[in-house]
């Protein structure tokens, strides 16, 4: 009977999972003009139809996870992949408590630790050009990014003071594509994070980090009204792999039809 | 309801034995005799600081295919280059020579040079050992090796180095030459091609000073 019990469990939660993985939206083909221009000389790039997350990776998805692979937990995970400040909000290792509730979603993971959780799930974080592609949607252009709606609402985010609790996952509008959150609540890791290179300042003549940087040195900004996308690339081009931030999250991405 | 039951765990048994034998056969790259013994004389598990707890498989310029983790016993010293580069990568493989003739002999036999490559795609072994010839790298201590473009993020997040390719196939880089100790921990960091300056070297003449105990031999 216990035996059966727990089968019947585990079906329920393997189902429940496999629902959740099918929480996704199709996002692109695309040409798509990003705010870093993709190479010296060349303004568009081409994104590939690709399957995001509608929302971002819950508390309650993300102990799951701890759950079934403990290397990941707060006091087992290897330095080298997470800082101290590891899922610290959480009240133990394998508990949430009153800092992170379970449809809340889950801050203050690596990159390391959001890809392995992608990777469990047959997944991968999205590409920062494909981030970009779906969180310039709202919900009534594919492309809002020129209309004061987007640019005020998504700026009014970054004037807010920190500290605030976030917000359960899902609780604004859907963006066109059926996607939430992707502006307004939390930052999110992608998986080339590392390659977003900036220039300290791209008016100086010659390029300063030339010797820096091998080849043709770091990338301009095409589009330098964009505010918030110009801040998300400036925070994560300041990021090391292993930090974690209390409004850093992720979700993940997949390859159409998977 | 209980055939039913039964009928979706046996499916999901079979799709658990599925994915457990396709990730075996993923990890099970069959270890050399020499591979197997610098592994159980290394048995104790690395530090969570170490660089070794990367899960990361190489391919050498000789088309041998070797565990990061089993480089494990000797200091590295360790870059990021691409084959096709032309400005700074050239630099900084000098700079690593030179850096290697700074240092005592016992130290140059002690530290191992590691060159990864950044492209997966095309820095195949045999381009890997032209462009070896090309630069005069040789020596027992040296390693040029590529991986999968997955492994380069992994390698590179924890090496802390930036890089973009380009759609001309060439990357932009940052410059970094990382020091690790024989258990692969981190210990110095010179960034930038004209970074290595008598810090850095006094470093590297100290951790590479310190006698591995089951250093492998990769030569």
């Amino acid at each position: 009977m216990g035996i059966r019990k727990t089968a019947v469990w585990t079906v329920a939660l393997v189902l429940s999972a496999a629902v959740g993985a099918q929480e996704r939206s199709t996002v692109g083909p695309a040409d798509f003009v990003p705010v870093l221009a993709p190479a010296p000389g060349q303004s568009r790039i081409h994104v590939n139809a690709f399957l995001l997350d509608r929302l971002p990776v819950t508390n309650q998805q993300f102990l799951a996870f701890v759950r079934r692979h403990p290397q990941w937990r707060r006091d087992q995970v290897a330095r080298v992949f997470a800082d101290a400040e590891y899922l610290s909000h959480w009240a133990g290792p394998e508990e949430l408590g009153q800092q992170a509730l379970p449809t809340q979603p889950v801050t203050r993971v690596s990159w390391f630790a959001a890809r392995a959780y992608c990777e469990a799930s047959g997944s991968r974080l999205p590409d920062w050009y494909e981030w970009e592609l779906a969180a310039a949607a709202d919900e009534d252009r594919l492309d809002a990014r020129a209309t004061s709606k987007w640019q005020e609402r998504t700026l009014a985010w970054y004037a807010q003071p920190g500290g605030h609790p976030l917000p359960p996952v899902g609780l604004d509008v859907a963006n066109r594509y059926g996607i939430h959150d992707l502006n307004g609540t939390i930052w999110e890791w992608v998986e080339d994070f590392s390659s977003l290179m900036i220039s300290g300042d791209s008016r100086t003549q010659g390029d300063p980090d030339k010797l820096r940087f091998c080849g043709a040195g770091a990338l301009s900004a095409q589009d330098r009204e964009n505010y918030p996308t110009l801040m998300r690339i400036a925070f994560l081009s300041a990021l090391e792999a292993r930090s974690t931030q209390r409004s850093l999250g992720f979700r993940c991405a997949a390859k159409e039809g998977s | 309801m209980r055939t039913n039951v039964v009928r979706t765990s046996l499916v999901l048994s079979c799709l658990a034995a599925f994915s457990l034998s396709a990730f075996s056969t993923l990890a099970g790259t069959p270890l050399s005799g020499e591979q197997a013994q610098s592994q159980s004389a290394t048995a104790e598990a690395v530090t969570g600081d170490s660089l070794f707890r990367l899960d990361v498989q190489l391919e050498t310029s000789d088309g041998r295919t070797v565990a990061f983790s089993s480089l494990r016993g000797r200091p590295l010293l360790i870059s990021l280059f691409y084959s096709q580069c032309s400005s700074v990568c050239p630099m900084t493989i000098a700079e690593l020579q030179n850096l290697e003739r700074s240092v005592p002999a016992a130290v140059r036999e002690n530290v191992t040079v590691l060159l990864i490559s950044l492209d997966a795609e095309r820095d195949t072994p045999a381009t890997l050992t032209q462009f070896m010839q090309k630069h005069h790298i040789g020596g027992p201590r040296w390693m040029v090796v590529h991986t999968t473009a997955s492994n380069v993020r992994l390698l590179s997040a924890a090496l802390g180095v930036r890089y973009r390719e380009l759609p001309d196939h060439t990357f932009n880089h940052s410059t970094v030459i990382t020091l690790t100790d024989s258990e692969g921990v981190i210990q110095a960091r010179a960034d930038g091609w004209q970074a290595v300056d008598a810090g850095f070297i006094e470093k590297v003449r100290f951790i590479g000073a310190a006698k591995a105990v089951t250093g492998p031999d990769h030569g």
